[in-house]
């Protein structure tokens, strides 16, 4: 009787020493990790980007709004449907192009008026001033935000890329030919 | 009783204690590591999460800062999201603004923080400092885009809105 008594004493100590070390791992799992917690503050930058981005005003084109001349440069190509990257601003292929419909200046159409803006803010906001990697995406055809994270028909794509975790932002933008969705991704550096 | 019973029954008794003992000993050993094992992961865990919260607090620090009518932009007393006048931060900014002449009341809201705007297009301007109040050396920096909005050419620029939050 004595013995099954210190037993089931044994036992019961066994339980409790258990059941504090599922408790402690529970603890662990259930807790919102660092990561979840900087992807929010990510997902807000990458929201105000893009809404801010395209509500900026082209100065040197006739006051049009970064968004409109988006806008412009899709219906301006028409059914031809032209892809360009950062490369093609650097090289001048974009100038070359001359696409859209609004001529900002001599040989500038919106195109190349506003793709060469949006890369230049992007570029000294996110990757010089906040110091992150971005990835920028406008698509045609591009069946929802969904499209954005496995892009195909690029029009434009600019950022240094994100490979790691990253935020995603899409929005899309419509025109006369066809809804564009224009995506941003922002992840740390690694 | 026989003391050589007694004796050995002693001998017994003592096993046992000693048997207990070890197992208390190991049992204490396992314990106290579990203990440090779990203070270490919990100190790192803690400040990983008073880093978030700051950062979090500088976030709704910022969104404090772009609704204030001191400094938002508004039409027909409807104020804007995420938009700043250009002309209402130019007479908050520097030493002369009224960010720094009335800084008692500012800190109430705003706490121990720097807060720094940024003009990045249509070409980057020099920074303009909204607000200062520092306690030590250690902040969390977050950054948050805004349009500063022109009423007078009826423009919307890009602009990008710092603030450091001292921690201690």
């Amino acid at each position: 009787m004595k013995k099954s008594q210190m037993e089931i004493m044994g036992l019961t100590i066994i339980v409790v020493i258990l059941a504090f070390v599922m408790l402690f791992v529970v603890s662990f799992v259930m807790k919102p990790s660092e990561d979840t917690k900087t992807d929010k503050i990510q997902a807000k930058l990458a929201s105000s980007v893009m809404s801010t981005l395209l509500k900026t005003t082209a100065v040197d084109c006739k006051k049009f709004t970064l968004g409109e001349l988006v806008k412009d440069c899709r219906e301006g190509m028409g059914s031809y449907i032209s892809s360009w990257d950062e490369k093609d601003i650097s090289d001048g292929t974009i100038d070359r192009d001359n696409k859209g419909n609004i001529e900002c200046s001599p040989g500038k159409n919106s195109c190349s008026y506003a793709l060469r803006e949006i890369n230049s803010i992007l570029n000294s906001t996110l990757s010089e001033r906040i110091n992150v990697n971005y990835n920028f995406l406008i698509l045609s055809q591009g069946n929802g935000c969904e499209a954005t994270k496995n892009p195909t028909n690029v029009i434009f794509h600019t950022g240094p890329g994100c490979p790691a975790t990253k935020q995603h932002e899409c929005q899309p933008w419509p025109t006369s030919i066809e809804t564009l969705q224009i995506g941003l991704d922002i992840c740390s550096k690694i | 009783m026989r003391p050589d019973l007694l004796g050995i029954d002693m001998k017994k008794s003592q096993m046992q204690l000693g048997e207990t003992m070890a197992i208390l000993l190991v049992f204490m050993v396992l314990v106290g590591l579990g203990f440090a094992f779990y203070m270490r992961v919990s100190k790192a865990s803690f400040e990983k999460d008073l880093k978030a919260q700051e950062a979090e607090l500088s976030i709704q620090k910022l969104q404090t800062i772009t609704h204030l009518p001191e400094l938002a932009c508004s039409s027909e007393g409807v104020i804007t999201d995420n938009c700043i006048d250009v002309y209402k931060a130019s007479a908050s900014a520097g030493p002369e603004g009224f960010f720094t002449k009335n800084r008692i009341y500012y800190q109430k809201i705003l706490g121990y923080s720097s807060i720094t705007l940024y003009q990045m297009s249509p070409s980057e301007g020099s920074p303009q400092v909204l607000y200062e109040s520092k306690k030590g050396s250690n902040y969390n920096v977050v950054f948050l885009p805004v349009i500063l909005h022109d009423p007078v050419e009826n423009s919307d620029y890009y602009g990008l809105l710092e603030i450091a939050t001292y921690t201690k």
